[in-house]
């Protein structure tokens, strides 16, 4: 066979390859935040308007406070995969009882404080709608416990190479834990992220 | 056509078997194997040059269907340039995912503390490093062909052992089921390849071993060895085939060597002896083959190769052979003397010197026997008193001998140095011969 027509054939079929290759990439991509994500993704925790509507005024990826995974999405669409909570289910023990939640959560204006739309209800009656559940929150440290409740679900395998949580989500100068995880040991991640659907 | 159909076929099959875990990833997605695009991309780049690397060995484990569509040399140079292709298809495959800010060039430094997974990854990556630059550099390397062969067999199957380990501990897109399952179909595969290569097909020839009965020297620093069958008849061979020969007491450690057949295959003599001639060009055909002694055993895995007159339909035929290559055309020769066949054949044997002329004298006698044989001698570097044709052969100097218009009707077969085959992929579609009737055969690959 003519040797140059076989050069032309490789690099036909190379060219094949590379345009697969980004056949595959478009493909993985779009199906990527329509297959479990949307599922898997927590609800929005925060009360409506509790200090602003735009998500992305305290969630910038350069302060860490969004995952990098996140960085390839159109962020102004947060509220397609984090849906508004209903009812926020209680993520805590309440083995302090359930007439201290003002301590905690009192008055507008303190960090943990309870929505304005919440001011005419009385403080001492909160587990009348907020019910514990117990799923949402590990007993360690006592007394409260830590809370499980908006801890993303694990989107990948744990077996392999992405048993060691530290190979991607590392803590340096590229870290991909968010900012308020830098102190957290990277051997607890699975203290709070649960496994996703898969597991 | 049947050829076509069939060429159609492992084209198909070929790209089918190197694009389906791409498919079967995209089709069973998970949200488990959500990442960044860079990362879909250095996945599929990843995939993709595992594929192409495994894929490989079925390129050149002489499976007599690829090979009769496509010739063996033919796949010889696309295995080579395939596989500097997959060499950057692996390189991409790092350099996407420390092109992703979740990874840093660290992951691919393994320490004392990598996870195996990731470490197979670099190692994989430095074995088709070697495989591909070896191969590239073997001669300025001043890497004899024998140690070659062994190390590029040894380090491809550690190569794709590795790579291997590698997509399968990392897990990913391996993680899912089908796909875990697909590897292991790959893996398998190509193990079955390598065993067939390597344990069935020198099995075979250990029942059918051959003896070298006369070693003659030729003109221009070439050897005909004569070999005959041992306890089985031999084979016939289409003229223009050749063989993988090699000497030693086993056909496992025999270092074989793919050559021409320089004999009659259309009447072997009555004790099925065949005859190759070599030149001495190599470290192996330098070094060996002047020196084997008769009553050496060897071992002759064919006929292979579809650079024959059988296969092509033609109104005469046109032969230009340079050097040694001479050889499978003076094969074919001896068949269409021995057909009595009545079609034109034009013979232009070309070579540095007089001295360099192999088969010079058996030449002159066979273009005295047969009336349509018309015996053209070009010389690059005439003696004295040369009466014939000097320098290059030109597209002046065939259409001097060639019957006008008719010649395009001819099938043309060259063998012989590199430039002179590139000169003739050239000149004959030139002077108006179709691309299709122009055949050639390389075998000087690495």
């Amino acid at each position: 066979m003519h040797h140059r027509i076989v050069s032309t054939v490789v690099v036909i079929i190379v060219a094949m390859f590379v345009a697969a290759s980004a056949l595959f990439t478009w493909a993985a991509t779009a199906v990527s935040p329509t297959t479990g994500w949307t599922a898997q993704a927590p609800d929005n925790p925060h009360p409506p308007a509790r200090r602003t509507d735009a998500c992305l005024d305290c969630h910038v990826i350069e302060e860490d406070s969004l995952p990098v995974t996140h960085r390839h999405y159109t962020l102004q669409s947060c509220s397609m995969c984090h849906p508004q909570a209903v009812r926020v289910l209680v993520p805590h023990s309440i083995t302090m009882g359930d007439a201290r939640c003002p301590l905690c959560h009192g008055e507008p204006g303190r960090d943990l404080g309870i929505p304005p739309s919440h001011l005419r209800f009385e403080t001492d009656r909160c587990l009348l709608c907020h019910q514990v559940d117990t799923r949402f929150y590990d007993r360690r440290p006592a007394p409260a416990g830590l809370s499980l409740a908006f801890a993303a679900d694990i989107p990948h395998p744990v077996s392999g190479i992405f048993e060691d949580c530290s190979y991607c989500h590392h803590v340096d100068a590229r870290s991909s834990l968010p900012e308020n995880h830098r102190e957290f040991g990277v051997e607890t991640c699975r203290d709070c992220h649960l496994l996703g659907e898969q597991e | 056509m049947r050829l076509i159909i069939r060429g159609v076929f492992w084209f198909g099959l070929y790209l089918t078997i190197i694009l389906f875990p791409l498919v079967a990833g995209v089709v069973f997605f998970g949200s488990q194997q959500a990442a960044s695009p860079l990362i879909y991309l250095a996945i599929a780049t990843g995939y993709i040059a595992l594929a192409l690397m495994a894929t490989e060995l079925a390129l050149v484990s002489r499976f007599g269907g690829v090979a009769g569509a496509f010739g063996l040399d033919s796949l010889l140079q696309f295995h080579r340039q395939i596989g500097i292709a997959s060499m950057a298809f692996a390189l991409a495959h790092p350099i996407l995912l420390v092109a992703d800010r979740a990874y840093s060039m660290r992951f691919f430094i393994p320490s004392g503390d990598t996870p195996w997974p990731v470490t197979t990854g670099p190692v994989a990556l430095l074995m088709a490093a070697l495989v591909v630059g070896l191969s590239v550099y073997r001669r300025q390397l001043r890497i004899s062909y024998g140690v070659w062969h062994a190390t590029h067999g040894l380090l491809s199957i550690a190569l794709i052992g590795f790579a291997g380990a590698h997509v399968l501990g990392i897990g990913r897109f391996a993680a899912l089921p089908v796909m875990r399952a697909l590897w292991v179909v790959y893996l398998l595969f190509f193990i079955g390849m390598f065993l067939r290569y390597r344990l069935l097909r020198p099995l075979s020839l250990m029942h059918r071993p051959w003896e070298i009965i006369e070693n003659r020297v030729e003109h221009g620093q070439s050897n005909t060895l004569v070999l005959r069958p041992v306890g089985h008849e031999g084979f016939r061979f289409e003229p223009g085939q050749f063989a993988w020969i090699g000497f030693g007491r086993s056909p496992f450690a025999a270092d074989q060597h793919p050559i021409s057949f320089s004999s009659n295959g259309d009447i072997p003599s009555q004790d099925g002896t065949i005859a190759f001639t070599i030149k001495q060009l190599g470290d192996w055909s330098r070094d060996v083959v002047p020196h084997v002694e008769p009553g050496t055993r060897a071992w002759v895995d064919g006929p292979h190769g579809v650079f024959t007159i059988d296969r092509e339909e033609g109104a005469g035929y046109c032969l230009i052979g340079g050097g040694v290559g001479i050889t499978p055309l003076y094969g074919m020769l001896q068949a269409l003397e021995t057909r009595g066949d009545p079609r034109p054949v034009f013979m232009f044997h070309a070579a540095n010197d007089y001295d360099d002329l192999t088969f010079r004298e058996e030449l002159a006698a066979m273009a005295g026997r047969m009336d349509n044989l018309t015996l053209v001698t070009v010389l690059l570097h005439p003696h004295e008193g040369w009466e014939g044709e000097s320098g290059f052969v030109t597209a002046d100097i065939l259409t001097r001998y060639l019957p006008p218009t008719l010649y395009r009707r001819f099938q043309y077969f060259i063998c012989g140095p590199g430039p002179l085959m590139d000169a003739m992929e050239k000149t004959l579609p030139s002077i108006g011969v179709p691309g299709e009737r122009v055949h050639t055969e390389r075998f000087d690959m690495v």
